[in-house]
């Protein structure tokens, strides 16, 4: 459940490729069960075209959740250095040692690779 | 819940026209191939069946198109705000590259399962762990030979 809410794109694509191949298996035994080309057309725009269809939805919902997670990433780096590039403190309870002083922040050169 | 942004940036790569031209051309694609699919069991006329294969094949690369536009405009945004975050990083290692060529001696680095001493930035030792920094006659005292590839030192 909790893959689902979190990951609601992904598992939208997984089911929208298992209905997509799902439709290409059915469009492919309603092409091959007659010989006759006004009952099989039917069975290509609802298996065929519609197969491929969601296919396509389920590549979409795919690489556009990994388009979102690599911009939360910027999201996340953009922050850190609007911050001051600091490391987020840990809170201070009663028995927690005072933090030390930190050093000035000195940009360093960040690579994606 | 609140979600801390960073100073204009959005929530997504997406805009909202570009959200709604989506919606628009996947709606399209499903009224094309629901028009399709009834156009054609509707009848055992291929002649008439073939003008509704078309509204379906048409639909299809509406949606398509709408895909493909979609995703390129998410990659060249998030392209962008690399860019705007750590700039151009071939033009920045070429300069650093530069600045490397004039440092000297100082740069010259080799491991001690190395036979050679090469530039800071020489490939082959990008990457490499444990690299002691010392000067070309350093080096050569305890054996190593300058690098023929990046030439330490003016080596050549």
């Amino acid at each position: 459940m909790k893959y689902l809410r979190n990951e609601w794109d992904r598992a939208g694509a997984w089911l929208c490729v298992t209905a997509g191949a799902v439709a290409l298996v059915v469009g492919y035994f309603g092409v091959s069960g007659t010989l006759e080309t006004g009952k099989q057309l039917p069975y290509v725009v609802s298996g065929g075209m519609a197969g491929l269809f969601l296919l396509g939805l389920g590549a979409l919902l795919w690489v556009s959740a990994d388009l979102r997670d690599e911009w939360r990433k910027l999201d996340a780096i953009d922050r850190h250095l609007l911050d001051g590039g600091t490391l987020p403190q840990a809170p201070a309870g009663p028995g927690a040692t005072p933090p030390e002083p930190q050093e000035p922040f000195v940009p360093q050169e960040v690579s994606l690779r | 819940m609140t979600t801390t942004m960073a100073v204009g940036a959005a929530a997504t790569p997406w805009s909202a026209k570009q959200r709604l031209l989506l919606a628009a051309l996947l709606l399209i694609g499903v009224v094309g191939l629901i028009a399709g699919y009834v156009g054609t069991s509707g009848t055992l006329r291929v002649s008439r069946q073939v003008a509704w294969v078309n509204v379906a094949a048409a639909a299809l690369l509406a949606s398509g198109t709408g895909v493909v536009l979609f995703l390129t405009a998410a990659r060249r945004e998030i392209g962008r705000r690399r860019l705007s975050l750590f700039g151009d990083v071939i033009v920045g290692r070429e300069e650093a590259s530069d600045l490397g060529a004039g440092v000297g001696a100082a740069d010259l680095v080799s491991a001690p399962t190395m036979t050679k001493y090469h530039r800071a930035d020489c490939s082959f030792v990008a990457g490499k762990p444990a690299l002691a920094v010392a000067t070309a006659v350093n080096h050569q005292k305890i054996g190593k030979r300058p690098c023929g590839v990046c030439l330490p030192g003016g080596a050549s």
